[in-house]
């Protein structure tokens, strides 16, 4: 048999590099190819001391970030005792689903309790008292803002953050002599409450963040009835309501939740009925009325079992989402969660379950649940360790089947 | 004429293994060569850049991937297989990427990550894999601030 050519053999020469001192090693592993690849399998929060290593290895990292395993938004849960002395839990829980990692997040100096904490629109973390309204919104929640309560008082309002600029609240109104459906918009520049039209008189007995559920994207704020399927949108530039628009395309729909996904209005909707939950779905809207409507997924029937858990019933459902991931738990039973992903062609590509390590950690029953969803980068990683807001360490890992 | 197919790798070391073909193919280089010397009965390769020890790494490698047919087991078997120190991993990633067997490649890049996983700071990193800092004295702050981050 011939020898398959020189040719073949130039450039493969090993030289005498190959030796087993270990400061060679940091050679071999240089290439741009091989550094993109070994970081696909670190995760996220391993990766930032990378950033600093060499501009070699910083170049290889912000490349495997972009074309090779990209980030993937985190979910983050919140803790707070339902009991008093209430403390706002100094910790939060965050998974990450590009590494199937859940990390703790210790915030220093810890959350001051403000009154019961609550998320809106998945990325808007808040507190309401009669004299402070506390929020945040950065992705890691590591920085609170305080500010004046809104001019009525509210004891369980609708509230919302539209292009991080502007706050809505809406309804939630305590008082016999306020207006149940009153509107304030808060903004961050000026630091003040503005009155606005009020919400729509068909939310006149559900004006609270009990039975409606919201989603904003940069331009409009979205409010839904759970129950029902009616809808009002809000543009906080003309400051008008438009609406009632009635999502529910299907009458199978007992129950509907909606959210932002890539800047589309989406809704996740419970079918059948609450002792007999035929199917869950998620549908993309569009349209002035949202007259257009696609099926995006439906969730399967394992998943829909692991939502009920012991129980036989499904009364309500939340969801969590940014970007193309989206988080979906039953309140009742917040155990266990379901994840999918939205691919580029808005379908739902991918579906999985998760078991919320806050629940599994310790026992911590007494302890209410918040969730929230964002987008953590690299970045904000390394601005919360930098300015010491926050340290991290590793729990154990998600099981994501 | 063989009966069963085997292929014949001489290494660097001039020493002659004998695999199975169907586990030599699992390196793309092998496989370009057999498709180009187009033989059936037997192949005889040289391999001359492989030292010996990596080549029969390989072997096993592959022996043992094709007998454990039990996900658990494997797994079991291909951490133990990875817990090597440094200097082992990288003749095996030299030894992969040679060869070209991505199954090799991907385990070895994995066992690096975890490398990078387990150093604390920047720091060990650099001890670890040998790098030359090459960036400005004012990142030097932003790096003290990083290392005062710990994990479990």
């Amino acid at each position: 048999m011939h020898d398959p050519g020189k040719g073949h053999w130039q450039g493969c020469e090993m030289d005498s590099a190959v030796s087993s001192k270990t400061v060679d090693v940091g050679l071999v592993f240089e290439q741009d190819e091989t550094l993109e690849s070994i970081f696909c399998h670190v995760p996220l929060i391993h990766l930032v001391p990378v950033c600093h290593l060499s501009k070699s290895w910083n170049r290889a990292l912000f490349s495997s970030l972009r074309h090779f395993n990209k980030p993937k938004p985190w979910l983050i849960v919140h803790s707070q005792t339902s009991r008093p002395p209430y403390t706002t839990a100094a910790s939060s829980v965050a998974y990450d689903p590009r590494s199937n990692l859940w990390l703790r997040i210790n915030h220093d100096p810890p959350v001051e309790y403000v009154s019961d904490l609550r998320s809106s629109n998945s990325t808007l973390l808040y507190m309401l008292s009669i004299s402070k309204f506390s929020f945040s919104f950065d992705p890691l929640h590591l920085t609170w803002h305080q500010a004046d309560p809104p001019l009525v008082w509210r004891t369980d309002p609708v509230v919302g953050i539209l292009d991080r600029r502007h706050i809505v609240v809406a309804g939630g109104a305590w008082d016999f002599e306020d207006d149940p459906l009153s509107v304030e918009i808060y903004d961050l520049e000026t630091r003040k409450w503005d009155t606005c039209e009020s919400i729509s008189a068909i939310f006149e007995h559900s004006a609270a963040s009990m039975w409606l559920s919201i989603a904003a994207n940069t331009k409009t704020l979205y409010a839904m009835e759970q129950a029902s399927g009616i809808t009002c949108s809000f543009d906080p530039i003309s400051r008008i309501w438009l609406g009632p628009f009635d999502l529910r395309h299907d009458p199978n729909i007992y129950f509907s939740v909606i959210g932002i996904s890539r800047d589309n209005l989406i809704m996740l909707g419970l079918l059948g009925n609450s002792e007999n939950v035929k199917d869950i779905k998620i549908w993309e809207l569009k349209g002035e009325s949202f007259e257009l409507f696609k099926e995006i997924g439906a969730m399967p029937k394992e998943l829909v079992e692991k939502l009920k858990e012991e129980h036989a019933s499904l009364s309500s459902i939340k969801i969590s989402l940014t970007g193309d991931v989206l988080y979906i738990f039953n309140p009742e039973e917040p155990k266990e969660l379901v994840v999918c992903e939205i691919d580029g062609r808005q379908r739902v590509s991918r579906w999985g379950s998760l078991k919320n390590s806050m629940v599994n950690d310790g026992g911590r029953v007494t302890e209410r649940a918040v969730l929230t969803c964002a987008d953590v980068s690299l970045g904000d990683l390394r601005k919360a360790m930098k300015f010491g807001k926050g340290s991290f360490s590793t729990v154990n890992n998600g099981i994501l089947q | 004429m063989l009966l069963s197919k085997n292929s014949a790798l001489e290494s660097k070391d001039n020493e002659i293994f004998e695999v199975e073909e169907s586990i030599a193919i699992q390196s793309e280089l092998i496989k370009t060569m057999t498709t180009m010397v187009n033989s059936k009965a037997y192949v005889n390769e040289r391999n001359q850049m492989v030292p010996e020890a990596r080549c029969r790494k390989q072997a096993n490698y592959h022996v043992e991937q094709n007998n454990k047919i039990v996900d658990e087991e494997l797994s079991d078997w291909e951490s133990k297989f990875f817990e090597v120190d440094m200097d082992d991993l990288h003749e095996l990633f030299m030894a992969a990427n040679y060869l070209e067997i991505e199954s090799l490649l991907n385990g070895v890049t994995k066992r690096v990550g975890d490398f990078i996983k387990a150093c604390k700071n920047v720091e060990v990193i650099r001890q670890t894999f040998g790098i030359n800092n090459d960036f400005a004295a004012q990142q030097e702050e932003e790096i003290r601030k990083l290392n005062s981050w710990n994990h479990i």
